[in-house]
């Protein structure tokens, strides 16, 4: 697997980021600036706004469920495809697309609702899921409340 | 180590090139028009170009026709993303050794420069070879290596000419078929154009 999990080691990878929202601009932003190749799809032309100036990547304005849009991506030669719009569905429709179809060696997606993890996971797919993720911090948060009791 | 010259509009695309060719140890100078650019190269000539095609002032195929009016000779790959045939056909004819959509990978950048090099190291020392051999009569040895060359550059219009010197005795209409597909290739190749004018005669 070229990318690891882990660390981002070399500086010369093409990520795809679908979904230019908070998540996302941000994610293209830190990749651009670590070095990799960044290309990043939203179908709302004003959500590029959120990519900074020091953002080197290319934009590409489209809906990402249609494959023409994933083929001018260049999603078959990517390392890494982050699918970080906020629906699920769609999340999913693109990380199979990526992983099936293009054959992307990392697809990490982000799912809402936890009852849709095991769909991803089912074709490979990594999942970030907010929800989870709120409720561990919020339990670490709440963590004096189980006092010695673990 | 080359000299590499970039000539972009878009900062993004002089970043990402800039810095995948000095990751491979070559110098690299970027220009954000071909004015620039031809300025430089008269002070250095560069082993390798990158240019975009729709570049302010003097488009990409405009700046191409310059360099070959000044006589230069540089393998130059275009990154564009106006795909259309007529661009890419232009692209060629004004002699590019490979053209890259945008956006492209770092890979597919070291892929094109390893193919330039490589052309403007050998093509015309093959062709040359080729030609000599086709003057020795030497000619199963000659169609032999031009088999390679088909292969190894095929869009480039000396196989077509070397060919058609091959065959033009024994058989000037195929010759005259590769003469056309190599001016096809290239209108200005004068030595195709000549031989061309002496078979139809």
């Amino acid at each position: 697997m070229p990318f690891m999990k882990g660390a981002i080691k070399k500086d010369e990878y093409y990520v795809v980021i679908f979904g230019c929202g908070r998540l996302g601009s941000r994610m293209a932003n830190w990749l651009s600036s670590m070095g990799c190749s960044v290309v990043i799809v939203d179908r709302n032309d004003s959500s590029f706004d959120a990519l900074s100036n020091e953002f080197t990547g290319f934009n590409i304005l489209g809906d990402a469920t249609e494959l023409d849009v994933l083929k001018e991506a260049k999603l078959d030669k990517a390392d890494v495809a982050l699918v970080l719009t906020t629906d699920d569905n769609t999340n999913l429709m693109i990380s199979m697309s990526a992983r099936e179809y293009f054959e992307v060696p990392r697809v990490v997606a982000r799912a809402y609702d936890p009852n849709n993890i095991r769909m991803f996971s089912d074709f490979g797919i990594e999942v970030i899921c907010p929800t989870l993720l709120a409720v561990e911090s919020i339990k670490n948060a709440l963590h004096f409340i189980g006092g010695d009791d673990k | 180590m080359a000299l590499v010259y970039v000539v972009d509009d878009e900062l993004n695309v002089r970043r990402i090139v800039k810095k995948t060719m000095e990751n491979e140890n070559n110098e690299v100078h970027t220009f954000v028009t071909a004015e620039e650019a031809l300025e430089e190269i008269e002070k250095r000539k560069p082993d390798l170009l990158f240019t975009d095609l729709g570049l302010p002032s003097m488009n990409g195929i405009q700046f191409l026709k310059e360099l070959k009016n000044r006589g230069y000779s540089i393998p130059v790959i275009v990154i564009s993303s106006d795909t259309s045939p007529e661009s890419i056909r232009s692209a060629f004819k004004a002699g590019i050794v490979d053209f890259l959509t945008k956006p492209f990978t770092p890979q597919e950048i070291r892929d094109a420069t390893e193919l330039a090099l490589r052309e403007e190291d050998s093509i015309y020392k093959r062709a040359r070879e080729i030609k000599r051999l086709i003057e020795e009569g030497k000619t199963a040895k000659a169609e032999s290596l031009m088999g390679n060359l088909f292969s190894d550059f095929p869009g480039s219009p000396f196989p077509h000419f070397l060919y058609a010197l091959l065959v033009a005795k024994d058989n000037p209409r195929i010759a005259i078929k590769h003469l056309k597909a190599s001016l096809s290739l290239d209108e200005d190749f004068k030595d195709a154009s000549t031989e061309l004018k002496k078979l139809e005669e």
